[in-house]
């Protein structure tokens, strides 16, 4: 009996050591990197993102402090707290409780309620002494002047939507991410490297200690070619009118961005305010639009320069071949008119007072195909590759496309309206000022681009030699010249300022409303810097974007700002 | 006489290794945390086992027969203790398993055990007088008679609820009948009773001890509630890999992933600290344990004595394996500690009583 027992005993325990074998020895690996699992959390500890600044390192958009109420996902008296919070921060106690929910990251990382910059706020907070709150100092993104520079520069926004589905896959972070503008198009130089903490935490998510840590890195910043001062102007003379529009100011040998505002804007400081963006997107004027890349117009008269040299170029006229202008263009029954009786016209002085009927015979005498080819050649129709997102390419119709997208044949009547810039075309601002320093910059075509330097590494200057005779642009340009020169010029009142202005007016007509108008040019005409692009949006006439564009160029060269842009 | 006449070394020398284990694991679960610091239960268990080692020298000295006579008032007191508790419990609404005498808290259920070792001894004693062949097939004597004095126990025991002392009085039946009266229709008899029997006792269980029973099937059922406890102590043992994190070193119980480790759990802290070389040694310390014991029964050629130390072998046997095994998830989670290494006084004192009368069993085997 007593060796039954004495086996019986053996078994009993041998049962255990074997059970324990296959966890520890077998199994142990697996085990240990279990518990480590389930000790070891990491804290994510947001980064800087980069700053912007100008051509004259003035600061666009930086990084300020705001503060930010949280408290731990296990708090008991949550309640309390968010009716605290609801009370002195004066926001719904509902969008404080979605703002948790949607926020909780881990049980041992505060959560984030609200954030707000006003310090009063937190100091009275602070003086309640709410248990189970903690006010946090965060860095906030500030936009120095939040409505010139809110399509350019964009805003961001922690964990969009857009990344909320990677959460799923345990995708999370409090990192701010570039939603719009600069912020989007550079984000990864700008977002920096978030950081993190490993701590040890006991089975209720306690903190018990800090293993180690890994310094967040900031982001880089970005060096762009736009002048503050000159985009505060822009935008300032928009809103004075109202008036939707672009203004753009561009250097045509390098494609740096000076100037680009489109109105209607938004304030990118508030765009976190749920109620505010929501009504920004209910917005008929389009506030998101960045209308210089984004919007598609009918170009009118300043595609005209795009006609000329192709005449020029296909040899189809000389400078002293001349059409008559009478007021009317009869052209196979139907009738087409010009905006006044010029009688007879030379190329050039066709070009200064923008002759319709001139342009309808010389489209008919270069035919289609060729103005297409020049006008594909000046970027018209594609993506001019700007540094900003969302761009879009505009329309540049051809016989083929015709064929091929409206299964319609290309008449005659369809050159003579895309000889003056009508019918299919539609083009942005920023093509229109790509187009304008071809003849300024004698026959490069520039990559626009907002941002020259990312921290300290220089991006280089994109541009392409055309296959163009020098004396056609030279010929064109001229002509561009006596718009602004000539007493009869479509756009003489900008003569005045003697800045040497070359350009080109343009009121395109569209079945959305009244009248577009354009001004797209380059001065001084010996020796361009600059190329300027004025464009209205349902403006009536060209008239009042020359309007614009002088009191827009006058006051900038009376501050001297135009002329000592080489400081940089 | 020599020493190793009067007292069995080897047993003693076992007792004191698995002492040091749970002073250094009881020591290293609860140094650190804040949940236990205030009542320092650490010093409270080296009071126990103080408590203990006088206990266990008042069993060894005394006469053992008296205990022969004592069983049945023991167990009457341990009956009586048990229903005080169930009617303190019903109008404090709420199961109770202890009751509180000059401010120190006793569980009447760990008593019962000790009672129901007497008991079984001297009804088995008894029994054994009986020639072989005449008492092999007395199902009246063998049986029934021991049955029903133990099934009451049982059922007050079961009713607190304490389904892990329940058990041990079922086991200690068991083997107490496969073992001395060695009749395969007895056992039969019995086991296909408890089969019978366990479709009620089901129905009696609580909801948390169905819920207990059910995640032992699949802990990942419910992997932050009950199954909870399985996994986390499955990771610690595991994690010890073989030669263990080292003292105060095993994250899973000093960050306090196993609740009740310094209690029933108590043997994940030995398991993740001193690795499977330190079970294995551990495991050594208590084979020696329960063979000197078993070794004691055989020796004496007194029946209670042989009775008694069997049931204390048994009982022994019973809590080292199943507090063990439901610590590596092999078994359900009871509510049944492991001896003299969980903290807990009223077991600690059972303990060293039952010790005391092997000791003393060991004593007096020399004499007859």
């Amino acid at each position: 009996m007593e060796e039954r027992l004495k086996k019986l005993t053996i078994a009993v325990l041998l049962v255990l050591v074997i059970v324990l074998g296959y966890y520890q020895i077998v199994k142990g690996e697996y085990f240990f990197h279990k518990s480590r699992l389930n000790y070891l959390r990491i804290i994510p500890q947001k980064s800087l993102r980069g700053i912007i600044y100008d051509r004259h390192h003035q600061a666009l958009v930086k990084n300020t402090l705001s503060f930010q109420a949280c408290l731990f996902p296990h708090t008991p008296q949550r309640q309390k707290v968010l009716s605290a919070l609801s009370r002195v921060l004066q926001v719904e106690k509902k969008i404080l409780e979605d703002n948790f929910h949607k926020n909780i990251i881990a049980p041992f990382i505060p959560v984030p309620v609200y954030t707000f910059s006003s310090v009063d706020k937190a100091i009275g907070l602070e003086e309640k002494n709410i248990e189970g709150l903690i006010i946090k100092v965060v860095p906030q993104r500030e936009v120095v002047s939040p409505f010139a520079l809110a399509q350019v520069v964009g805003y961001v926004q922690s964990m969009p939507k857009a990344l909320s589905y990677l959460r799923k896959y345990g995708f999370k972070t409090y990192q701010d991410f570039g939603i719009s503008g600069l912020e989007a198009y550079y984000d990864d130089y700008l977002r920096g490297k978030e950081g993190g903490v490993q701590v040890e935490v006991n089975s209720r998510g306690e903190v018990r200690g800090v293993l180690g840590k890994v310094k967040p890195q900031k982001g880089k910043d970005l060096f762009t070619s736009l002048d503050l001062r000159m985009q505060d102007l822009a935008y300032r003379l928009l809103e004075e009118k109202r008036q939707r529009g672009v203004i753009l100011l561009m250097d045509p040998y390098s494609g740096e961005i000076m100037v680009m505002v489109s109105y209607p804007s938004f304030n990118a400081n508030r765009i976190s305010d749920a109620g505010y963006f929501r009504r920004l997107r209910r917005n008929s004027g389009h506030p998101f639009l960045n209308r210089s890349l984004q919007g598609e117009y009918p170009p009118g008269s300043v595609f005209k320069p795009v006609v000329a040299l192709a005449a020029l170029e296909k040899k189809k006229v000389s400078l002293a071949t001349k059409f008559f202008c009478d007021g009317t263009f009869n052209f196979k029954g139907t009738k087409y008119r010009c905006w006044s009786a010029h009688g007879w016209q030379s190329l050039l002085g066709a070009l200064a007072v923008s002759c319709d009927i001139y342009f309808y015979n010389l489209g008919l005498r270069v035919g289609a195909e060729p103005i297409v080819y020049y006008a594909r050649m000046l970027g018209l129709g594609a993506l001019s590759g700007v540094d900003l997102p969302q761009e879009r390419r505009g329309l540049l119709p051809s016989p083929a496309w015709k064929r091929h997208k409206r299964h319609q044949s290309w008449y005659k009547g369809d050159t003579i309206n895309l000889s003056i810039g009508q019918g299919y075309l539609l083009v942005t601002p920023l093509q229109i000022a790509r187009l304008m320093s071809v003849f300024a910059n004698g026959g490069y075509l520039v990559r626009p681009h907002l941002v020259s330097k990312i921290e300290s590494v220089s991006l280089g200057i994109k541009k392409e030699k055309l296959h163009l005779n020098p004396a056609s642009l030279r010929w064109v340009g001229k002509g561009m010249r006596f718009v602004v020169s000539r007493e009869n010029g479509t756009a003489h009142i900008l003569e005045d300022l003697g800045l040497e202005i070359a350009g080109k007016t343009g009121t395109a007509q569209t079945s959305s409303g009244p009248s577009h108008g354009w001004f797209g040019g380059f001065f001084p005409y010996h020796n361009p810097k600059y190329v300027i692009v004025v464009f209205l949006e349902n403006g009536k006439s060209s008239h009042n974007a020359c309007i614009l564009a002088k009191e827009f160029l006058k006051e900038a060269k009376d501050k001297g700002w135009l002329s000592n842009n080489e400081t940089q | 006489m020599k020493l190793n006449k009067l007292i069995d070394l080897k047993l003693i020398v076992s007792l004191l290794g698995i002492l040091i284990f749970s002073l250094l694991s009881l020591y290293s679960a609860l140094h650190t945390q804040g949940e236990f610091s205030g009542r320092n239960i650490f010093l409270r268990q080296i009071i126990w086992l103080g408590l203990g080692g006088v206990v266990l020298g008042i069993f060894y000295l005394l006469d053992y027969y008296i205990l022969y006579e004592l069983s049945i008032p023991l167990y009457l007191l341990s009956l009586l203790f048990l229903i005080a508790v169930e009617v303190l419990g019903r109008i404090r609404m709420g199961a109770q398993r202890w009751i509180e005498i000059f401010g120190v808290t006793f569980q009447p259920s760990e008593l019962a055990k000790l009672a129901a070792v007497l008991l079984l001894a001297r009804f088995f004693s008894g029994y054994l007088k009986i020639p072989y062949h005449n008492r092999r097939h007395d199902f009246w004597e063998g049986v029934v008679k021991p049955f029903l004095p133990l099934g009451i126990l049982a059922f007050f025991i079961f009713t607190q609820p304490d389904l892990g002392t329940t058990l041990v009085i079922v086991f200690l039946f068991i083997f107490m009948v496969f073992t001395l009266s060695r009749s395969r229709k007895n056992a039969l008899i019995i086991i296909s009773f408890i089969i019978l029997l366990m479709p009620l006792g089901w129905k009696l269980l609580k909801p948390y001890q169905k819920q207990r029973l059910m995640v032992f099937l699949n802990p990942y059922q419910d992997p932050l509630g009950a199954g909870y406890t399985m996994i986390q102590s499955k990771i610690a043992v595991g994690s010890g890999r073989l030669w263990g994190k080292g003292f105060l070193a095993g994250t899973q119980n000093q960050l306090n992933f196993i609740p009740a480790r310094h209690t029933d759990f108590i043997f994940t802290v030995v398991a993740e600290e001193w690795g499977f070389a330190g079970c294995l040694l551990l495991l050594f310390l208590y084979y020696v344990f329960l063979r000197r014991i078993l070794a004691i029964a055989f020796m004496t050629k007194d029946e209670f004595g042989c009775a008694v130390s069997l049931g204390i072998f048994a009982l022994f046997l019973f809590h080292i394996f199943v507090n063990i095994a439901m610590v590596l998830g092999v078994l359900p989670v009871v509510g049944i500690p492991l001896p003299f290494l969980s903290y807990g006084g009223s077991f600690t004192l059972v303990s060293f009583s039952l010790l005391g009368i092997a000791l003393n069993v060991y004593r007096k085997s020399n004499y007859f």
